[in-house]
């Protein structure tokens, strides 16, 4: 547990270390300095000349660079550090050219817009599923006169009751007749509306 | 180069935490050279891999810094021992003992048993 918990606050003061660059860094320079600098006093006490003390501990160090390099690899998280850089590098240069970047803006919002556009309608002609309880076995029946003039006949009231009685196929039939327009008022002040609706007879 | 052995992986912080240990607080400089010393210059230890050693046990709450002076007057920067470091050095000097009474088991098993 405490394990975890250890690794977990690294982990955050690595995050926290990505913002705080400057400060760090200039601390550690300061204190690899102080470092080199006891070395080589160490060095001189030793007896050895003032550049070979220097060298000595340079050597020790095993170079600054490469120092400095795995300090900023362990203080921060580097992956991280150069993703924000292209981020900031890319903001940049899009300042740069804001005529080509205002154009490609519109390429993308007219882009974006199109697509989803033509995706609402998609989805409510095709993916979104009939407000019934089992849409996919829906089947829509007609009435059809015997000389084929006139195929999608409305059905009789009393052919329904027929069918309904009669037909073991089906769990449930409903009629219904299109193009009834009804008007409706709010209860509570709302203007009133002029709704188109279907009648429809369930049991 | 020579026949001085490498620090192996994840032994260098147990070394860290033991020296503040025993010293008490001490800039890095003094750690580096007090590793050295002890490993009876039988450990070849760039200096340099030290400091992202004691910024990774400072991260995980083993260490604080604070910046001091040296006894010859230098600004230095002091690492200590916390109490969460305590327990992580036990903890690691443990494993570290019971690694080793199970490798010097193997090692003094060499003859087949009959």
């Amino acid at each position: 547990m405490s394990h975890t918990w250890k690794s977990l606050r690294a982990s955050f003061l690595r995050l926290a270390g990505v913002l705080r660059k400057p400060q760090r860094d200039a601390e550690f320079i300061a204190e690899l300095e102080s470092h080199l600098q006891l070395h080589i006093e160490d060095n001189l006490r030793a007896g050895m000349t003032p550049e070979a003390a220097r060298r000595d501990a340079l050597i020790k160090l095993g170079g600054i660079e490469q120092t400095k390099e795995r300090y900023r690899d362990r203080r921060s998280l580097p992956v991280l550090e150069a993703l924000l850089h292209d981020w900031r590098f890319g903001f940049r240069m899009l300042l740069k050219s804001p005529g080509s970047t205002g154009a490609v803006v519109i390429a993308l919002a007219l882009g974006i817009g199109a697509s989803t556009a033509m995706f609402t309608v998609v989805r409510s002609v095709l993916l979104k599923p009939l407000p019934f309880k089992d849409p996919t076995h829906l089947i829509r029946l007609y009435e059809q006169s015997p000389d084929d003039k006139f195929p999608y006949n409305n059905v009789a009231g009393g052919i329904f009751k027929a069918w309904k009685n009669q037909s073991h196929g089906f769990s449930d039939l409903a009629i219904y007749s299109n193009g009834a327009e009804y008007n409706l008022s709010g209860a509570s002040g709302q203007l009133p509306e002029k709704t188109r609706a279907t009648e429809r007879m369930a049991q | 180069m020579s026949d001085k052995a490498d620090v192996w992986q994840g032994t260098l912080a147990l070394m860290i935490l033991k020296t503040l240990e025993t010293l008490g607080p001490l800039h890095g400089y003094g750690i580096a050279r007090r590793i050295e010393q002890t490993s009876g210059d039988l450990l070849s230890l760039n200096y340099g891999t030290l400091y992202p050693a004691l910024l990774k046990l400072e991260q995980e709450g083993c260490i604080e810094s604070e910046w001091g002076v040296s006894d010859n007057n230098r600004k230095a920067k002091y690492y200590k021992l916390t109490r969460a470091g305590r327990k992580q050095l036990e903890r690691e000097t443990r494993d570290w003992q019971q690694a080793q009474t199970i490798l010097a088991k193997f090692q003094s098993a060499t003859e087949p048993s009959t």
